[in-house]
Parts: structure tokens; C-alpha cells; sequence
């Protein structure tokens, strides 16, 4: 189990599990349950591309990818 | 141990001499066998053969989690050739940034390449339920919540072992 976690558009965590269990990930960001996070899974050329860029990453919602931000765009908060 | 108060001269007031009331056995260390001092049980007084046998699941992730971001993840594991398995230790190891043998963040002498605030940013918790097991005999449920209050993302390796007794 490959997936991406974001908050609205805000990456928060990356998960990678043995798919032979169940599994259930909750978060909390600034100390709030994040209730339904965007959850997307992903490649292993995606899951690598995150952990590369992982705090220059966002979440395209409406096209639903993931996408590089550039030096101008990036978020403080992440 | 049979005895009588022949020594003690008080013989002659029992009623029958031929039947001598007896005294209980003074009970000291030297009676009892030594198979019940705790300092006496070891592997070669262990019948093997009759004991439970201990064995242990891998459960392994990745995870990188961003700032202000605390992760919890409750993982249930089944065990499909077993009726009945008991939950026995949780033995977790949590890495930062990468998987060697200087960034174990668990642990006193391992943690030698993490940075600082990535060590004193990071939040650990792993442990097993009992209640799952209960309902399920052949079901083992545990939870890991990994917390990174750190001003950066981390990347967090999570090596568990699992161990278990297989009952039947």
C-alpha cells in the first residue's frame, strides 16, 4: 500500500506498507484530526518523486496529480 | 516422615506407644526440589516438546511525514494458517532519514547521523491491543503513531517485529 496524504492541497505524509494487512492511517495536523485527508495512491516513480520534493510538492485537486511547486510557490507551512 | 518424642522423654504420655503421634515435617529450602528455585529454571529443564513455540511477523513501512504532522496507523495482521495465536512483544525499531545503524531513533547508541531536531522533534508510540486477539483468536492488532514536530519533512523507516505463541 502506496499512498499520499494531503491536507486540502498541503502535503502531509507519504505511507508505504506491506498490502497483506489492514491497515487504517489517521492524522492530525497541528494537533487537529484531519478528517477526510485527500488520500492518493501512488507509483513507486511517484512515492520517489515525493521523497525527493517532498516539501515542494501539492496536491492538483481538481485534476487530482501530484505537482511540483516552484522556489515562488513553495509553502512555508509545509 | 514418621517420628515420635522418644528424645524429647514425652513418649510415655502418648496412648499408644505403638502408634506415636507424629510431628509435620519441618518444611526448609533443602525440601523442596530444586526444580522450583527460581535460580534452578533454565532451557536444559524445559520440555521443549510440551511448550509453545515463540515466532514473529515482520511488519515494515516507510513513511514521510511533514511538519506539524502526527501519523497514526492501527495495522491488523491475520494469521491465515493459524486457529489461535497469542500476542507476546512488539520489538520496533524507527529510523530517520535512512536505514543503518546510525539513525535508530529508539535507542541509546544508534542515533549517531540524526539530526538534532530531528531527535528531539520525534514522537514514537508502538503497541499491541489485547481486545482484537480476544474477539479474534487468529488476529493481532497493533498501532504505531509516529508525530514529527520538527520545522522540516522527515522520512521515517519502520522496522517492527512481532512476536507471537502459535497455539493451534
Amino acid at each position: 500500500m502506496r499512498k499520499a496524504y494531503f491536507l486540502g492541497e498541503k502535503f502531509l505524509a507519504l505511507v508505504d506498507l506491506p498490502d497483506d494487512k489492514e491497515i487504517n492511517v489517521s492524522i492530525r495536523h497541528n494537533g487537529e484530526l484531519v478528517g477526510e485527508p485527500n488520500e492518493l495512491p501512488v507509483d513507486k516513480e511517484t512515492a520517489d518523486f515525493i521523497k525527493e520534493n517532498k516539501n515542494e510538492v501539492v496536491l492538483d485537486i481538481t485534476n487530482n496529480k501530484i505537482i511540483k511547486l516552484t522556489k515562488e510557490e513553495k509553502s512555508p507551512n509545509i | 516422615m514418621l517420628t515420635d518424642y522418644q528424645e524429647l522423654g514425652l513418649n510415655k504420655f502418648l496412648i499408644n506407644n505403638n502408634s506415636p503421634m507424629t510431628r509435620p515435617v519441618v518444611i526448609n529450602s533443602v525440601n523442596f526440589d530444586s526444580q522450583f528455585d527460581t535460580s534452578a529454571v533454565s532451557i536444559d529443564k524445559l520440555n521443549k516438546n510440551s511448550i509453545f513455540k515463540l515466532s514473529s511477523k515482520l511488519v515494515q513501512g516507510t513513511f514521510t511525514i511533514g511538519t506539524n504532522t502526527q501519523l497514526t496507523i492501527n495495522s491488523l495482521t491475520t494469521f491465515s494458517k493459524r486457529k489461535e495465536v497469542r500476542s507476546m512483544a512488539l520489538l520496533s525499531d524507527l529510523y530517520i532519514t535512512q536505514r543503518d545503524d546510525t539513525h535508530v531513533w529508539n535507542s541509546v547508541s544508534l542515533k549517531g547521523d540524526i539530526g538534532t531536531n530531528a531527535v528531539a522533534n520525534t514522537k514514537f508510540v508502538a503497541t499491541m491491543g489485547q481486545r482484537e486477539n480476544q474477539l479474534n483468536n487468529n488476529k493481532i492488532g497493533a498501532t504505531f503513531q509516529i508525530t514529527n514536530d520538527g520545522t522540516a519533512s522527515n522520512d521515517y523507516i519502520l522496522d517492527t517485529r512481532l512476536s507471537y505463541i502459535p497455539v493451534r
